[in-house]
């Protein structure tokens, strides 16, 4: 599939540039002293916030759908002129050829939380076009004017990575011409509490893959794709990214806590380099999921390492600590990520990285993995990086990975 | 597209299975809406994971359960990774109401297991733990649209998997807790199963006499159906003419229509 367009709003900024400038920059968009913080007072934490969201005012006819979630949506559709991208392939194709698919793991539920907290009236509060768990799908459905095959995947932060492998079964049957795939989710204080129950939030800054690492800072995100099938060729695409690998999995081990060896993720990532037809050692870029608690980056190092060789020469970080965990829109965010890291060959840093957890180390020393402390602008000299691969894992047991190709260069 | 349809589960209040609710429609009786669900707990989890399952998990839990214990009656040497896909509007709201509810108190507090049981995909998770299941499984809500889109997905994967799919469609009321208004809590539970085979893999060798194969395709033109539907309000429960028709398969369904959205629709029929 091609990626002929994509948006992404997150705590770094709105759209392409912004985000490349915050990766070259080494500024974090993590902070323990957020507006959303106020309501918080609890809990001592690092969050990645989309300044100034609850402002963002909805069109007329979609007002009904106003809750955070969707104010996000409606931000992330704007940016970047993604959808001027998707009403030109609406008018071309006709609304019932192209298909929506979108991941979220909250939904609206700030909006309930509002009618609890008494902080919203009654009558401003409408269940089905916020909270109800297809809101998101609905939302954007009705903004782009689409209607093909149309739903909300929710199974936690694998949400939105999972809507790739949607968008390339109903191109592959002929159901549609095209596809806009996304994930959106917003900080809420159920989820911030929930994991902090868990004992899963760090009070400090997120470390991924550091031996000091202590949990996860919860970000909010906002992206989408605009993918059509690969013999399509659109004279205004922008990008020449390829998604040619997507792999689904489950560990069937435990609700919230990964598979030690990472058993799961490693059948994902096999998945989607056997649909991609290469080897890990053809992937230049991995971005990790990397969440920085204990377990997770434990549990995926692992998985990684039963897979590469002492020929596997590839960067390797989690943007976590740029984004925090944008848990439902963690899938989307880091699959464009992968898209920008091949179109302008930079690798984001594994920010926050000050001390490489040897035990993680001691499982990669057969290879040549590379973990960027800085941002890195690869040069002529370099390897081209011409595959990258992103894995999301969510609760349930719950496993993506996409893996995307350069094509020829301009 | 077409799909062999090759086991069915159905929990709803008066129906305990689907082999009941194929005597009662070969008897041209009508369920008893009245009755309870009948009480149920997954044998096949783990005592610590049965203990922490809820009504809304167990419903989903139950449904997809009678529809693998018969396709392993039927196929005992069949391959039971099989992906699964759970169909569900709202998750499970008496967990939402309770964690909402619990952060606007002055000391909030969310149990763990509140958290990780309110994920939409927990069902999913849950049952591919019990069944030692590694393959892919989905989480999905489609609004008022769940029949059409949610066959859709299950048949597609199902062939680009080239194994069977158990799609689980499952709803149940809003919990009492949420604060919305109270039509929508007096509807009906509803939750049906299908394994359904667009593989090719299990077409061969078998007789083609009772299992009917389902067909779909999409189309502009259809219109809302009025049939006569004990169970109507939640979503899953518009697949009862669905079921009805499988119930009383001869070798030829009628064609069903059920939206895909407001204006385009998904044509259904068995033959």
């Amino acid at each position: 599939m091609h990626i002929l367009a994509s948006t992404l709003v997150s705590a770094l900024g709105s759209g392409k540039s912004a985000h490349i400038d915050a990766f070259l920059a080494g500024r974090s968009g993590l902070s323990s002293q957020t507006l959303f913080q106020q309501k918080l007072p609890e809990i001592k934490t690092y969050l990645g916030e989309v300044d100034n969201l609850e402002t963002v005012q909805l069109p007329e006819s979609l007002v009904s759908f106003d809750c955070r979630n969707n104010q996000l949506a409606w931000l992330a559709l704007q940016a970047d002129g993604f959808k001027q991208k998707v009403d030109r392939l609406v008018a071309r194709f006709g609304s019932h050829r192209i298909g929506l698919v979108v991941g979220t793991s909250t939904s609206g539920i700030a909006a309930t939380e509002e009618m609890f907290r008494e902080e919203l009236q009654p009558e401003d509060y409408d269940y089905q076009k916020t909270q109800q768990m297809d809101s998101l799908a609905q939302f954007c459905c009705q903004a782009l004017h689409i209607q093909g095959p149309s739903f909300v995947i929710s199974t936690a932060c694998s949400s939105s990575a999972k809507v790739f492998a949607v968008a390339q079964r109903w191109l592959n049957a002929g159901l549609v011409d095209a596809v806009v795939v996304g994930g959106v989710d917003t900080l809420c204080l159920t989820t911030v509490h929930g994991f902090n129950s868990l004992g899963l939030v760090s009070q400090n800054v997120c470390k991924p893959l550091d031996e000091s690492r202590d949990g996860i800072n919860i970000g909010e995100a906002g992206g989408f794709a605009l993918l059509a099938a690969e013999n399509y060729f659109d004279e205004t695409s922008e990008s020449s990214v390829q998604v040619v690998g997507v792999g689904e999995s489950s560990d069937a081990y435990h609700i919230s806590t990964p598979h030690p060896e990472g058993q799961g993720a490693q059948l994902a990532m096999k998945a989607a380099m056997k649909q991609a037809n290469i080897s890990i050692d053809e992937i230049g870029y991995m971005n990790l999921h990397g969440t920085a608690t204990p377990s997770n980056d434990l549990s995926e190092v692992s998985g990684v390492s039963h897979l590469i060789s002492a020929d596997t020469q590839a960067w390797m970080s989690s943007t976590k600590g740029f984004t925090g965990h944008t848990l439902g829109a963690a899938g989307i965010t880091e699959v464009i990520f992968c898209q920008w890291t091949l179109e302008e060959q930079i690798v984001p840093a594994n920010l926050n990285l000050e001390s490489f957890d040897p035990l993680l180390a001691s499982k990669l020393t057969q290879s040549k993995l590379n973990v960027p402390i800085e941002t890195q602008r690869l040069n002529a000299e370099q390897p081209p990086i011409h595959y990258a691969m992103s894995n999301s894992f969510g609760f349930g047991g719950n496993n993506a990975t996409v893996i995307l190709k350069r094509g020829a260069l301009k | 597209m077409k799909a062999n349809i090759l086991s069915v589960g159905l929990t709803a209040p008066g129906l305990v299975n689907f082999e009941s609710f194929k005597a009662l429609m070969l008897s041209g009786q009508e369920p008893n809406v009245s009755e309870p669900l009948e009480k149920y707990s997954p044998a096949f989890l783990p005592a610590n994971e049965r203990r922490r399952t809820t009504a809304t998990i167990k419903l989903a839990l139950k449904t997809a359960e009678e529809a693998l214990t018969n396709y392993k009656e039927q196929f005992p040497e069949a391959d039971l990774q099989i992906p699964v896909l759970f169909v569900c509007k709202d998750g499970d709201t008496l967990i939402s109401a309770r964690m909402c509810q619990a952060v606007s108190e002055v000391e909030p507090m969310i149990s763990p297991t509140q958290f990780h049981n309110s994920v939409h995909n927990a069902p999913a998770g849950y049952w591919m733990i019990g069944q030692e299941n590694q393959a892919p499984a989905s989480a999905i809500s489609v609004g008022q649209y769940a029949i059409a889109n949610g066959l859709l997905e299950a048949v597609l994967q199902s062939q680009s998997e080239m194994k069977p799919v158990l799609v689980v469609t499952y709803d149940l009321p809003l919990d009492d807790l949420m604060p919305v208004n109270t039509t929508q809590k007096g509807q009906l539970p509803f939750a049906f199963s299908l394994i359904l085979d667009a593989s090719g893999v299990n077409q061969s060798g078998h007789q083609k006499s009772k299992r009917p194969e389902l067909s779909l395709s999409l189309t502009q033109a259809g219109a809302d159906q009025q049939l006569d539907n004990p169970y109507q309000g939640l979503p899953a429960a518009e697949g009862y003419p669905l079921l009805q028709a499988i119930a009383l398969f001869q070798e030829k369904s009628e064609e069903m229509t059920f939206p895909l959205n407001e204006h385009n629709f998904v044509k259904l029929a068995l033959s």
